[in-house]
């Protein structure tokens, strides 16, 4: 325990002696060159809403007089249109028979399916590859 | 007279201030300059990775929020970005074979020290720590040579206070076994002169 104080007041002498290391005579200039020259450079990035507060405010407004008109002012429903669509006719449409029936050999399946075997392997061992090369410690 | 401090820079230069950066680059630009040095042992890259870490401090001093101290936070980012760079250039950090529990004899050495002319001492010192593996140059700095307690050299390299007391206590041996190396001369000569 002794010992160790004595190393660390040895050391702390030691290492106040040398002093720190200096970088260039123009090393601040340089950085302040940087700043001062590239404009995109910028502390105080100050936030900006997507929205502005006059939009919302008028989105509200809408909104309001929307559902106003809805619950106050008695609008009348009117289905005319709604007959003139023939939307009965989406009951009788069977959309499976227009397809066209392909047909496709067992060869083209396997095929098909050792393609995608090949490329979840590659993404695993690229995935492996890649957290090895870009992982710290 | 008292410079204000930190965090008056930081809100002027967070108003649009750009030149008040320039007082903080120049009060920490000799430390973060070591620190870069003590991990890529090369001067024009410890220069460079020093430049894009006060370019990267200025971009991202809006989201520093104070929590810790300016200092420490721009430490943590020296560190990292000399890390990143020695990943750049696929190189690794190193790790020392010395064994810390060599007899180094400290009153040996220390008087050896003593008998050097002082640019001959600074040499020794500076050699000797150039051999010590990046992690402990970096952890002797920070402890020695801004005084940061385990704790903020812990949040600075982020590992836990405990390592960085063993990293500490492993590290100082280490120095004075390669101290001891360095003045392997001296040391003999002051026996050879009893």
């Amino acid at each position: 325990m002794e010992e160790d104080k004595k190393l660390d007041d040895f050391i702390r002498k030691s290492i106040k002696d040398i002093g720190l290391e200096s970088p260039s005579v123009d090393f601040s200039d340089l950085i302040q060159a940087k700043i001062l020259t590239n404009t995109n450079l910028s502390p105080h990035l100050t936030y900006k809403p997507l929205l502005p507060k006059t939009v919302w405010v008028f989105v509200v407004l809408f909104v309001a007089v929307i559902f106003a008109h809805a619950v106050f002012g008695q609008p009348e429903l009117q289905t005319t249109w709604f007959s003139m669509a023939q939307l009965n006719k989406l009951a009788s449409f069977n959309i499976l028979g227009k397809i066209p029936i392909i047909p496709i050999s067992s060869t083209l399946v396997y095929g098909i399916l050792t393609f995608t075997i090949f490329v979840w392997v590659q993404i695993l061992i690229i995935k492996k590859r890649v957290d090895k090369h870009y992982n710290f410690n | 007279m008292n410079q204000p401090d930190d965090h008056y820079y930081i809100e002027a230069i967070c108003k649009g201030d750009a030149r008040a950066f320039v007082t903080l680059v120049d009060r920490y630009k000799h430390m973060v300059f070591t620190l870069a040095m003590k991990i890529l042992k090369n001067n024009e890259e410890a220069e460079e990775v020093s430049q894009d870490v006060f370019i990267k401090v200025y971009n991202a001093l809006h989201t520093f929020k104070g929590d810790s101290k300016f200092s420490t936070w721009l430490y943590k980012i020296a560190y990292y970005q000399s890390l990143d760079y020695l990943k750049r250039q696929k190189r690794n950090l190193h790790t020392s074979s010395i064994n810390s529990d060599i007899e180094y004899h400290l009153s040996s050495v220390e008087s050896a020290l003593n008998g050097l002319e002082e640019s001959e001492r600074k040499l020794a010192i500076k050699r000797a720590i150039d051999k010590l593996p990046e992690d402990d140059a970096v952890v002797i700095t920070l402890h020695y040579f801004e005084e940061l307690s385990l704790k903020e050299i812990a949040e600075i390299m982020d590992i836990e206070a405990n390592t960085v007391k063993v990293r500490l206590f492993r590290s100082r041996k280490r120095l004075a076994v390669f101290l001891k190396n360095e003045l392997e001369p001296e040391i003999l000569g002051t026996y050879g002169g009893r």
